[in-house]
């Protein structure tokens, strides 16, 4: 009995060793594999990011206009009072004229055939009326004679006047007609450059037609439009930055002056820049792109456009101190080409965060490296 | 059933090469695939509206839509996202619903929704497609070389092999990425353009002029009749140019005198590589459904069937998912083939006869014909779970013809003659056999009551296996004793055979020896087993839990997020650097290929599957060596670029996923597997609660990659014009919106179309300000937005305010409203653990408790298809108890058998564990099985003791008896099918990762339960045998007294 109770003994130990056994290598697998789980959250680490360094910078708003270049006079030559045939044309395109020059003449025989004719009949005219102012005066002498009546010498008196005034009429009419025979010979009105040319010989022109276009660029006026909200930015004295298209040439000039008017249409201010041509090597009627800068320069820090949230006027940025990004909420000075100017208020050389922002919080442990561009 | 077979040998034996026959034949004609047919019935509505922001697409176009087709019949729900000129629509459908007609009826309601979106926008009519929402290409076909610029690789691509690639039946798609399309750009100089007093708007009209797509007519005269053909279409790029703008001074504007006309493309919205080389490359998407190696198939015979190829042009096929899928067929099938062979082996060691081992190793193909014709006819492909399947079932049908050879053994042994050991021995294990076989194939019943992707997953499964068991048993029912009534003879055992059956002998006597000294120690037992199945329980609740295990198919995908409103060049500059990066450092053994992809196509249906919203994100695909041929798993090469790339790129959001179709597919159409969603209506507040789910996620063990999807910092420009002033001199809203639509992306809500005549192809025309003169938001005020009559203009800047601002890059929306997704990794732990760790997180921290948070993709999915296989599990043991209680016509006994389930949850917990796995969908389908095969393995053993005790021996003789002679079939089933599935649980084959959970469960399950219930079940049987007759003999008293 002893011996089966001490045997049943070993056998309830087997079973609760064995089932101990199993236990322990179930807990035993699951305490390797609690063991191999990852523990580490990211939160326990600093956040990575990637900062550039601001620089210290200056800004100031730039306008910029579209504006052509026009010559300081131009004037378009051609017959004011004649119609005629052209008979010559004596100068192309790029011609450099003297004032007075001839640039071309107009068939004009009628208008010459017409003044002689008045000349004729006024010269007859003077002659009758010579004659009539001796029989006048003859029969005055008469009249203080008894020989003659009142009424007689009156009549003669008014003759002889009315032919005096038609005398006056025709010599007028000779002016006229002289006036029209000079407008068959078209001069330059002052010295300067045929910039075009409208018409060839044998082509017949009226008054105010056009035959060639004759242009001084000593000095030329760069004219603009600008809206009515720049009337300001655009007064006279402002200095202007020039970019001739034509040639490439940058210039340096002034607002010369500026329409006290805006127009209707438009609402635009229309203004001017002389720029002194004397070597002629700006084009005019080309075009020219102005740059204005507005105000006095600002200080600024620069940052890249990427690393800032910009709403309105103001950029949200973080800066890395120490080891901790800090929101700051910088008022935007201006933006160029890919660079933002914000206010100084941010210093020169901070460490601002360009990649990593996302997530970023104010206060947030990072681990910041500089990017290298 | 075996009568009939007996009488009947020659039809037996015809009937079986039919069988075989018929499977020879039809097998090579099933299609091969990873998984079953996954896909959940999704269409996808895609609008174009160019130059439409985020929220204006939101509100005009994806809202309208939305409400309308949500109120498509079928529809379960309905996902968004408005982009910059792109609205995209996801339908969900519900399971089951017939996709053609329900793309009918989505058509129709985008229809009526479109009817009432004002025709100004531009916006191009939507397309409604069919979409399979893993978005993961079978293949993608590479284009590159040939030193052709991005819209010449484009444009080749697009009109030579794209529309032949969709045209292979099963692609949905083969959408471009990368290159830019072909474009005819009239770039105006802006300067230019002011100086002579035009705008954009003068300019694309004398274009529209001089290029006008117009019908000519057709000549109808008396005598004749003829086409009438003009050339009012350009016939060169350059003759756009000199075009007539306008006359001035009575000479002419052309338009080159003003514009640059390029023969061009698109602004550049994308950039790829391949291997750090421009190239272009179509991204192949199968239908849902499509099978994924006919379709590669193809697609690699097209592309060297393709003619012609420009001199230096290579197409060649990249990431290759049929590779994967191959592999994995080809190992499960040489998983199968060890399989029978070490289960042969099996069997020749306890039957110690080659002819027995014959005769059983005959039931196993004929089960796997029948099945196999089964299949094909139901239209299942050759995939994971069904050859799963096939291995899982191979130990319960060797049970099946053991058990019935072992009987028709015994009753020979007896005396009888063979044909009628055949018969009577058959018979007398007809009945229990049939329910092991009920309850084998019973616990499988509940997979069909599982909802949506598990019950897709695990059908077939379920399918294969009741197919193999039902077929198992009519093979052991009339192949077996036919088989045996010619093969199995009287030969007795001789040498190594001989001594094999001692040894098995003396096994078995050691084992009843054993039991007999336990059994007194009853309650020793009991509480022994209930202390293992406590600790196993509290173990099993701590497992690590995913919903699929993981699996290496060799692609890597890194998702890239820099700083919003960094330039797309900027962008692809650092993506090729992190590409390169990583080629370098995980080396040429670890990483084939790298194809960075950046910035969003601005083509639609590119647009529409790529993860990029915006130029400043980008992904990189990794295709990695074969698994075979590195040291490193795809896992640890994921975990090591994560740390490098933290290390290289401090800041820039990387998220690490597995880039391969089986691990797409399971993420429900999210990118990753944990992904969590805020809901809500103010963007701003949505922000700030994702944004707070992220920093709470960020405090969870084990997190990475944490990811907003909304990120309201993407850079806007608002031009916000003064109506009244600039109604003054004629300008209107419209104008200014014309205006900067021309100053940057062109008229492209109205372009002009040009026919290249080379190619017969049609390209837009269209008209912008050059970009290099709109290089910033102060450039955009001082483009004129009209010219007045005298010349003069008014600029855009003159009654316009031009602020920058910001604003989301994309909006999301998840049943009509909008939504947030934070996106996560896991690194070292598992998604369960994680997932419920996170909710927890989120309800104790201030910031997040009041967040409406719900995780979606495949943790939603994990919980429903685990809380379905839970339930599955419950209602498995419940049928498997009646089909017991009906078979032994008592509730007592399969009670019982009960006890051999919670047993094998120690062997569960303990090779899950031992593999480093945790519970998956695969797991829990093995602990499924593991019910109805340990539960058969009781049934025989209890079966045979109730009929012991019923013929007068003792309640423990019974027992003891019982568990003696089954103990060989019960082992012998038990070795098969453990040994069956050690291939699988080892995953020595790449590709079977998918079941080697289930293996494990299997393989620990049985091992446990076997080696536990062979001395538990007599335990309880006997307590309860003896309560029973203490009943009785009470009963019998209380009649005596009587």
């Amino acid at each position: 009995m002893h011996g089966d109770a001490a045997n049943g003994g070993r056998v309830r130990l087997a079973i609760l060793c064995g089932a101990a056994l199993l236990i322990v290598a179930v807990v035993g697998l699951y305490l390797r594999a609690a063991s191999r789980t990852n523990h580490v959250a990211l939160a326990q680490s600093a956040k990575p990011v990637s900062t550039e360094r601001a620089r210290g910078s200056s800004f100031r708003p730039v306008r910029t206009y579209i504006g052509t270049s026009a010559a300081w006079s131009s004037a378009r030559v051609g017959p004011q009072y004649v119609s005629a045939y052209v008979g010559t044309v004596l100068v192309r395109p790029g011609a450099v004229v003297k004032r007075g020059e001839v640039l071309a003449t107009l068939d004009c025989r009628n208008a010459s055939a017409a003044t002689r004719e008045i000349a004729a009949r006024a010269k007859a005219l003077e002659q009758r009326q010579l004659a009539m102012q001796h029989e006048a005066e003859r029969t005055r002498e008469m009249q203080s004679g008894g020989f003659a009546s009142a009424n007689e010498l009156e009549q003669l008196t008014a003759r002889s006047s009315a032919q005096a005034a038609e005398v006056e009429g025709l010599r007028a009419s000779m002016v006229s007609r002289s006036l029209e025979v000079d407008d068959c010979v078209l001069r330059a009105p002052f010295a300067g450059e045929v910039a075009d040319r409208f018409i060839d010989p044998g082509a017949y022109v009226r008054p105010g037609s056009p035959v060639v276009t004759v242009i001084d660029r000593n000095q030329v006026r760069i004219v603009a439009d600008a809206p009515e909200s720049d009337f300001a930015v655009v007064a006279a004295g402002t200095p202007v930055r020039i970019e001739v298209l034509a040639t490439g040439a940058k210039l340096d000039g002034v607002v010369s002056r500026r329409a006290p008017s805006a127009d209707e249409s438009t609402r635009t201010i229309h203004f001017e820049i002389d720029v002194a041509n004397a070597n002629h090597a700006l084009p005019v009627g080309s075009t020219a792109r102005l740059t204005i800068e507005v105000g006095a320069k600002q200080p600024a820090t620069e940052v890249p456009l990427s690393a800032a949230t910009i709403r309105g006027d103001r950029a949200t940025v973080f800066v890395v101190e120490g080891d901790v990004a800090r929101r700051k909420v910088l008022g935007v000075v201006g933006e160029a080409g890919g660079t933002l100017f914000v206010d100084p208020a941010l210093p020169a050389g901070a460490a601002i965060v360009v990649e990593g922002r996302a997530l970023l919080d104010d206060g947030d442990k990072v681990a910041a490296r500089e990017r290298q561009l | 059933m075996t009568a009939l077979a007996l009488r009947n040998p020659i039809a037996v034996l015809m009937a079986c090469i039919g069988v075989a026959v018929f499977a020879a034949v039809v097998t090579p004609r099933m299609s091969v695939d990873t998984f079953p047919e996954l896909t959940p019935p999704v269409l996808v509505v895609g609008t174009q509206a160019p130059g439409l922001g985020p929220k204006d697409v939101e509100k005009t176009i994806t809202w309208r839509l939305e409400k309308y087709v949500s109120a498509t019949p079928g529809v379960e729900h309905v996902i968004s996202t408005s982009r910059n000129g792109l609205s995209i629509i996801y339908v969900w459908l519900k399971w089951g619903t017939d996709l053609n007609s329900a793309q009918t009826l989505v058509q129709q309601q985008v229809a009526f929704a479109m009817a009432a979106i004002p025709k100004s926008l531009g916006v191009l009519p939507p397309f409604v497609l069919q979409y399979d929402p893993s978005n993961a290409p079978v293949v993608q076909v590479a284009v590159s070389g040939g030193g052709l610029s991005g819209p010449q690789l484009y444009d080749y691509a697009f009109n030579n092999i794209e529309p032949l690639l969709e045209g292979i039946p099963g692609v949905a798609s083969a959408s471009l990425n990368g290159g830019r399309q072909r474009q005819i750009n009239i770039v105006v100089d802006p300067i230019k353009a002011a100086a002579r007093r035009l705008t954009t708007k003068e300019i694309a009209e004398a274009v529209r002029n001089a290029n006008a797509l117009l019908p000519s007519g057709e000549l109808i005269a008396k005598q004749f009749d003829a086409n009438v053909y003009t050339n009012a279409v350009a016939p060169r790029v350059e003759a756009i140019g000199e075009a007539v703008v306008r006359q001035s001074g009575g000479r002419p504007v052309l338009i080159r005198d003003v514009a640059a006309v390029e023969d061009g493309g698109a602004p550049s919205t994308q950039s790829v590589s391949v291997n750090g080389h421009d190239a272009v490359y179509l991204n192949v998407l199968r239908v849902p459904g499509g099978n994924t190696i006919e379709i590669v198939d193809q697609v690699k015979a097209t592309i060297t069937q393709l003619k012609n190829l420009p001199p230096g042009v290579q197409v060649q096929s990249i990431f290759d998912q049929s590779t994967f899928v191959r592999a994995s067929y080809f190992g499960l099938r040489k998983e199968i083939l060890q399989a029978l062979g070490l289960i042969a082996l099996i069997i020749l060691v306890f039957l110690q006869s080659t002819r027995g081992t014959l005769i059983v190793a005959i039931a196993i193909p004929l089960s796997f014909a029948i099945t196999l014709i089964v299949l094909y006819a139901t239209g299942q492909t050759l995939n994971a779970f069904t050859l799963g399947g096939l291995t899982l079932a191979m130990g319960p049908l060797v049970d099946q013809a053991v058990v019935v050879l072992e009987s028709i053994h015994r009753h020979q042994k007896r005396g009888m003659s063979t044909a009628d050991a055949v018969l009577h021995g058959a018979n007398a294990v007809a009945l229990p056999v049939l329910g092991s076989v009920l309850c084998t194939t019973a616990v499988l019943l509940p997979v069909l009551l599982l909802a949506g992707l598990g019950k897709k997953l695990f059908a077939p499964l379920a399918l294969t296996v009741a197919v193999s068991m039902a077929g198992a048993y009519v093979v052991s029912m009339c192949v077996t004793p036919v088989a045996c009534r010619y093969l199995l003879g009287h030969s007795t055992p001789t040498g190594i055979w001989r001594r094999l059956e001692h040894a098995v002998d003396r096994f078995t006597q050691g084992y009843a020896s054993v039991l007999r000294r336990v059994l007194p120690f009853r309650w020793t037992i009991i509480g022994a087993a209930v202390a293992l199945v406590i600790a196993s329980g509290w173990v099993a609740s701590r497992l690590p839990s995913t919903f699929f295990p993981d699996i290496d198919e060799s692609m890597e995908r890194i998702y890239v997020r820099f700083a919003p409103g960094t330039s797309l060049a900027e962008a692809s500059r650092m993506t090729d650097a992190v590409g390169k990066l990583l080629a370098d450092k995980l080396g040429k053994e670890n990483v084939e290929l790298v194809l960075a992809n950046v910035g969003s196509p601005n083509n639609a249906r590119s647009a529409m599957t790529s993860p990029n919203w915006g130029p400043y994100m980008a992904f990189i695909r990794l295709a990695l060596t074969d698994p075979e041929r590195r040291k490193l798993s795809q896992q640890e090469l994921a975990d090591r670029s994560r740390a490098l790339l933290v290390r290289e790129f401090p800041g820039v959001e990387f998220v690490q996923a597995p880039g391969g179709l089986v691990a797409s597919v399971f993420n429900n159409g999210y990118l990753v597997p944990l992904v969590g969603e805020v809901r809500g209506d103010k963007l701003e507040l949505l922000d700030e609660e994702a944004r707070a789910v992220a920093a709470v996620m960020r405090t969870v063990p084990g997190v990475r990659d944490v990811e907003s999807t909304l990120d309201m910092s993407y850079p806007e420009v608002r031009v916000e014009v003064d109506r009244a002033t600039a109604g003054m001199v004629g300008v209107t809203a419209r104008n200014i919106g014309q205006t900067t639509l021309e100053a940057t992306l062109g008229n492209i809500n109205t372009p002009s179309v040009w026919i290249d005549g080379a190619n017969g192809q049609s390209y837009y025309v269209v008209t912008y300000y050059s970009h290099e003169a709109v290089s910033d938001a102060s450039a955009l005020g001082a483009l004129p937005v009209l010219i007045s009559d005298t010349g003069k203009p008014v600029t855009l800047g003159a009654y316009s305010r031009i602020r920058r601002s910001t604003g989301p890059v994309a909006i999301e929306r998840n049943q009509l409203q909008r939504a947030a997704h934070v996106m996560a990794q896991v690194e070292g732990r598992d998604l369960g653990s994680v997932a419920s760790d996170i909710r927890a997180a989120l309800a104790r921290d201030p910031r997040t408790a009041h967040v409406r948070f719900d995780f979606v993709g495949q943790v939603e999915l994990m919980s429903t298809t685990f809380a379905g296989l839970g339930m599955a599990l419950g209602l498995a043991v419940m049928v498997v108890f009646m089909i017991m209680a009906s078979q032994f016509r008592s509730v007592r006994l399969p009670f019982i058998m009960l006890f051999t389930i919670p047993v094998s949850l120690v062997g569960i917990v303990t090779a899950l564990m031992a593999a480093g796995q945790g519970f998956s969908i695969t797991a829990l389908m093995g602990m499924l099985m593991v019910i109805g095969i340990a539960v058969a393995n009781g049934i025989l053993l209890v079966d045979d003791a109730a009929r012991r005790l019923e013929e007068g021996a003792t309640p423990i003789e019974s027992i003891i008896e019982a568990a003696r002679s089954r103990f060989v079939p019960i082992l012998m089933t038990s070795l098969a099918t453990i040994i069956g599935l050690v291939p699988t649980a080892l995953a020595l084959e790449h590709g079977s990762e998918a079941n080697q959970p289930l293996a494990l469960a299997v393989v620990g399950g049985l091992t446990s339960s076997t080696v536990l219930s062979l001395f538990l079940v007599p335990t309880i049987y006997l307590l309860i045998a003896r309560r029973g007759n203490r009943v009785e003999r009470k009963l019998a008293r209380t009649e005596g007294h009587v």
